[in-house]
């Protein structure tokens, strides 16, 4: 029984330190990068990161923003571009640290509004418009260090639809979305809280639709039927085709491991988290890269069929229009 | 890891969350036709269902239930039949209705995920609905 209880109490310490590791050793996580962009982008970038708060309100709805950014970025010599992130229903930034790190890491600015229901889209924008103010304000560490011609938006569930909607209705000031679980039309409460079709097909933008095979419910790859956009394979479809687009699942993923930190802790599953955030620090990242850095490498592996994306382990229902 | 060790941390890690799983998920009082939400038929787009008035007073409402209409986000919006999954709390299953669409349709809702899916009449909500059924995978 001793024995017993000191083998539990290891096994507690154990875990306790994997759920705090970072993601070094790529082999030991799932859904590890194989390839090199992949695992270049999985690592964490060059840069130490900073996170504020904004004192005051940043958006209409009267939340702050959390700002994540790279630490020197006085000292830098270029604009960074900026990304702009929304959160899944009833979440704040606060569940997305690992991954918001991650990208200011790589020389991201990020902005997050603080609000829980994002999902119009509207709040997002208002972020944007905070930063923007802030650019032109000579007494914030962000007075002219944004470079506001490469402006993404990426976000999780609820926030994936106000991602892509902030992108439509940006008037082009937002070029490139990465849509984390963006949930299937039938989940959209009230209807037009999400990522309509008509501002879908009328839009124009790059869009990278990520999910996982777990989360089957409420992002599911394909679909029965019906008129409603209620899979990825479904909103990839009716993407116009002059945008860039990709999209894919990563295996073994549920609903919520974006939000791991980084993986999913011993109540994981409470929390629809399978695997945690891993493998989603590497394509995502890379399109981010590509699509505000010009990182042609990066871009080159979501070339259709033949790109690096295409044989990723971690990876499956991919497809692209990336010539 | 050797072998023993790894089953004793698989072990571990299991009696840890099954422990937690217990203090989480306090036991809730039967309730009649446990798991057997929704039988009716989806709400079809024809013909056309007739709107019913809606209630002058609504009645007491269970904390799922407080928890569901927040995120409607209607004041006019009403609930029916609700009932939560023995095993899994967290989901419920029941009918709505808001102003907006004031006819009862069926619901799914994923309380740890403030996530609600409205009956569109596709095979898709039923594959959805099937996560009312006690010992479903619970998403």
């Amino acid at each position: 029984m001793k024995r017993l209880s000191r083998a539990i109490c290891a096994s507690l310490v154990s875990a306790a330190a994997l759920a705090t590791a970072l993601p070094a050793a790529a082999q030991s996580v799932p859904n590890a990068p194989t390839g090199p962009v992949e695992t270049q982008y999985y690592a964490n970038g060059s840069y130490a990161t900073t996170t504020t708060r904004s004192t005051a309100a940043c958006d209409s709805k009267g939340n702050q923003c959390d700002v994540f950014y790279p630490t020197n970025i006085a000292s830098l010599n270029t604009r960074l571009p900026l990304v702009v992130w929304a959160n899944g229903t009833d979440s704040t930034p606060d569940n997305y640290t690992n991954w918001l790190k991650h990208l200011a890491s790589w020389g991201f600015v990020v902005v997050a509004t603080r609000d829980k229901q994002t999902g119009y889209g509207n709040t997002v924008l208002d972020s944007l418009a905070y930063m923007q103010a802030q650019e032109a304000n000579p007494a914030s560490p962000f007075y002219h260090r944004i470079d506001f011609t490469h402006v993404g938006a990426a976000g999780h569930s609820q926030g994936a639809s106000g991602a892509a909607n902030a992108m439509f209705h940006s008037n082009g000031a937002i070029i490139t979305t990465v849509t984390f679980e963006l949930p299937s039309q039938t989940w959209c409460n009230p209807a037009d809280n999400c990522l309509l079709t008509p501002t879908l097909t009328g839009g124009s933008g790059s869009i990278f639709y990520v999910s996982g095979t777990a989360d089957s419910l409420i992002a599911p790859d394909t679909q029965s039927g019906g008129t409603q956009l209620n899979s990825q394979t479904a909103y990839y479809n009716a993407t116009p085709a002059g945008m860039l687009k990709a999209k894919g699942l990563l295996k073994g993923a549920n609903h919520n491991d974006i939000t791991g930190t980084p993986g999913c802790g011993l109540l994981g599953f409470l929390k629809a988290c399978s695997n945690g955030v891993y493998g989603y620090l590497g394509f995502p990242t890379a399109w981010l890269a590509w699509q505000l850095k010009g990182d042609a490498t990066a871009g080159a592996a979501f070339k259709s069929g033949t790109g690096e994306f295409f044989t990723a382990t971690a990876w499956q229902g991919r497809v692209s229009n990336i010539p | 890891m050797p072998a023993h060790r790894k089953m004793l941390f698989v072990l571990g890690v299991v009696a840890v969350a099954a422990i937690a799983a217990l203090i989480a998920w306090p036991a809730t009082p039967p309730a009649p036709e446990a798991g057997a939400v929704v039988v009716r038929p989806a709400a079809s787009p024809s013909p056309t269902p007739v709107p019913e008035p809606f209630a002058s007073a609504p009645p007491p409402r269970s904390p799922v239930e407080t928890a569901i209409l927040a995120s409607i986000g209607d004041s006019r919006a009403e609930l029916r039949d609700v009932v939560a999954r023995h095993d899994a709390p967290q989901i419920a299953c029941g009918e709505k209705r808001t102003a907006r669409d004031p006819v009862f349709r069926r619901f799914v809702w994923l309380g740890h995920l403030k996530m609600l899916a409205t009956d569109d009449g596709s095979q898709d909500f039923g594959n959805i609905a099937a996560v009312c059924r006690e010992g479903q995978p619970v998403p």
